[in-house]
């Protein structure tokens, strides 16, 4: 049998053939010492490329970088969801007490006569009172305040849910 | 299920050492494909960091087979679509975008001369065609198969022995002549 070059034996050292063009060639092998040679050859030039591409340099840190981008992203992602649920949330109170004004006054006038030493209840009467603003402003044709008011609700929203959340989830 | 499999499912669910796990494990195999196809230390490590986001921000899609080859194939997409961006960037905006000799080897983050090994066969790995240097990392670094190299670079197993054989004849003369 003629002997294989050397892409047929690096084939064959990869377990992708077991015939070459003229037989089979393990046992071409076991009688050829110059292919046996090659295949030798082919075997510590593989050996060769691995141990050199190893020592190509990665970054000093290179997995706290990966980890700290994948929860910085996760982070900001938790942020933008909270944000734009408050938002939702808050427009939609400003359009109920647009409809609703006269009886939100009363419950206004209510609450601040029982919410004086609770500061809970307080901030809960000041976040209301906000939104009773910003619904007056709409009534009176002010499209900025309710916009502003709004905001500010949303952003007060959101840093309430993400401080109960804890920062980023892990499911 | 093996070792890895249960890595993944943990890593599917959001757990902080699965997550941690994987970016020690397969981090510097993402970094250096990037760095192959990039040039650029400061994009390749950018490119590692966006690759590992997509992966966790689609974690529920990871396989729980097959991880290494989907992950190679997953890091080979985006920086040939970063490299697609920059041609047409450079087309539009030639004079900002054009690259200087020294940058085209080498990304200009290391000399070109050195006696170091390290630089030697970077440099070396710089001098090859892309697809041969891209199929030389996949083979001796990931250490994968022909088939799993053939299905991240999208050809046969017959282009990617080509390539390899190549490759190493390339290498072989390169460093051969730097001593």
């Amino acid at each position: 049998m003629q002997c294989p070059e050397t892409p047929v034996w690096e084939q064959f050292l990869e377990n992708r053939i077991e015939y070459g063009p003229n037989g089979d060639l393990a046992e071409h092998l076991e009688g050829c010492a110059l292919c046996r040679e090659q295949v030798d050859f082919c075997k510590s030039e593989d050996n060769y490329f691995g141990s050199a591409l190893a020592e190509l340099s990665v970054p000093d840190g290179l997995e706290e970088v990966l980890i700290s981008r994948i929860y910085q992203v996760e982070r900001s992602w938790q942020w933008l969801k909270t944000g734009l649920v408050g938002l939702l949330l808050s427009s939609g109170l400003v359009a109920v007490f647009v409809g609703w004004l006269p009886l939100f006054h009363i419950i206004g006038r209510l609450t601040r006569s029982l919410a004086v030493e609770s500061i809970l209840l307080q901030f809960l009467v000041l976040l209301v009172n906000l939104v009773r603003w910003a619904a007056e402003g709409v009534q009176r044709g002010e499209p900025l305040l309710p916009t502003f008011a709004a905001l500010l609700v949303a952003c007060l929203a959101g840093l309430f849910v993400q401080g109960r959340k804890g920062g980023y989830s892990n499911a | 299920m093996d070792s890895e499999e249960k890595l993944i499912l943990l890593f599917r669910q959001g757990d902080d050492e699965a997550v941690a796990h994987l970016a020690k494990h397969y981090g510097p195999q993402v970094y250096r494909l990037a760095r192959c196809l990039l040039r650029s230390q400061e994009e390749a490590q950018d490119a590692a960091g966006d690759v590992f986001v997509k992966l966790y921000s689609r974690r529920e899609e990871v396989p729980l087979q097959g991880f290494k080859p989907w992950l190679m194939r997953v890091v080979y997409n985006h920086c040939h679509d970063l490299l697609r961006r920059r041609q047409t960037f450079s087309r539009l905006l030639p004079r900002l975008f054009r690259m200087s000799p020294a940058d085209q080897y080498n990304g200009g983050d290391e000399a070109l001369e050195g006696a170091d090994r390290k630089l030697i066969v970077e440099e070396a790995l710089n001098l090859l065609p892309e697809q041969e240097k891209t199929a030389l990392v996949l083979r001796f670094y990931t250490d994968m198969n022909y088939e799993e190299i053939a299905n991240v670079m999208g050809v046969s197993t017959a282009t990617v022995g080509t390539w390899l054989h190549r490759g190493k004849a390339r290498m072989r003369v390169i460093l051969e002549q730097r001593g």
